[in-house]
């Protein structure tokens, strides 16, 4: 992805003007440092906008672009059959939907999880997915995307994202997948904030990043 | 961002066997938490450090979400039994209550999975980041003076987890 200055229209702009861009890049927090050059690592980093692509939310029906969200979002990569970091990285943005739950950032901001396992999470199995994780689908601020198909999962989450996954033997469980783990702050003119490659990402400090997001 | 393909952290990323980690005997934990118990089936509500110096514990990070944690509580159960007299144990979920979610669905996986020690919610994750768990479940062995000697990453045996107690207790 080349870095380029993004001229926004409307009422995005609007937004920024008046939170305020801290980098000259769009951004608003400061700087993120990263253990290599940014321009090394796969995925996308601070000052980078969102790889842009529109993937649909199976649970209802809706398509999000993710360029044009107009919020702060919050992505994560995951399939829901995963049984140890998948879980993890949900559940972090799911106490981080609950913390703003009642609170004046709750409306302003999105949580978009998305799966690269095409295949078996279709609506009913996100579904049930998010009442087992306790996410609250009422809120309106959370959407699960789901790439059309295995193509399309390779094409966005790896090579868009840059999180890889490989799919690997069957167990008792059906198969699963060797990944990377990513979740990514963005702002509401489409702005990569933070970039956090852990499978234990700060839920104290994404919460702090959503709130210092979201005015 | 470049685009090229990442490598890949290693099978670690999926790892779901259990691995005990024994800590050297310099390791000085700078573990101290605020946990709130709860409510439940052998578990009174308060507030509780973890870990609680002078008593020996059993930390099982758990959330009620996660199947291999359900597991994980026969072997609990009866390393409780055999040693639940010399070592405290405490099963702390990083669940945050709120979104239809509360305290009493905590007590009533707890009732269901035979849950007969303290248990407590850990909102802010504060304990699992401490302890540098990465998956769930974990098990984390602290010695009298709060230094952990020993952590169980994944599912853990009856053995492993007596193991744990005896090395702690």
């Amino acid at each position: 992805m080349q870095r380029r200055a993004l001229l926004r229209a409307g009422g995005v702009g609007i937004v920024a003007g008046l939170s305020g861009c801290l980098g000259g890049n769009g951004t608003q927090l400061a700087r993120q440092e990263y253990a290599t050059d940014p321009q090394n690592l796969p995925y996308p980093t601070w000052g980078e906008q969102v790889p842009e692509v529109t993937l649909p939310d199976p649970i209802t029906g809706d398509e999000v672009e993710t360029t044009a969200v107009g919020l702060p979002a919050v992505y994560t990569f995951f399939f829901s059959h995963c049984m140890s970091v998948c879980p993890i990285l949900i559940g972090t943005l799911r106490n981080a939907q609950t913390a703003v739950g009642g609170t004046a950032h709750e409306d302003m901001v999105r949580f978009l999880p998305i799966t690269f396992d095409p295949q078996r999470d279709d609506a009913a199995r996100l579904q049930q997915y998010a009442a087992d994780m306790n996410v609250d689908l009422t809120m309106g601020n959370w959407s699960f995307l789901r790439p059309r198909g295995v193509d399309r999962a390779k094409a966005v989450v790896s090579d868009r994202f840059g999180v890889v996954f490989d799919r690997t033997e069957e167990t008792d469980d059906g198969y699963m997948f060797a990944h990377t783990a990513l979740t990514l702050i963005v702002n509401a003119d489409a702005i990569v904030e933070r970039a956090y490659r852990t499978g234990s990402p700060d839920e104290g400090q994404i919460i702090a990043d959503i709130e210092a997001l979201t005015g | 961002m470049r685009r090229r393909t990442a490598i890949l952290a290693g099978a670690g990323a999926i790892a779901a066997v259990g691995a005990t980690q024994v800590w050297g005997s310099r390791t000085r934990s700078a573990v101290r938490e605020e946990v709130r118990a709860i409510d439940a089936p052998g578990s009174n509500a308060g507030q509780m450090q973890v870990p609680s110096v002078g008593t020996p514990m059993i930390v099982d990070l758990f959330a009620t979400w996660c199947a291999p944690c359900a597991t994980q509580m026969e072997a609990l159960s009866t390393a409780h039994a055999n040693h639940g007299e010399q070592v405290r144990f405490i099963s702390v979920t990083n669940e945050r209550l709120g979104g239809g979610f509360d305290a009493d669905d905590v007590a009533a996986w707890w009732r269901s999975h035979g849950g007969a020690w303290t248990v407590a919610i850990d909102e802010g994750s504060n304990v699992m980041r401490a302890v540098q768990a990465t998956g769930l479940p974990y098990l984390v062995g602290f010695d009298a003076d709060g230094q952990i000697q020993v952590s169980h990453g994944g599912i853990a045996s009856v053995a492993e987890v007596e193991s744990m107690a005896r090395a702690v207790g």
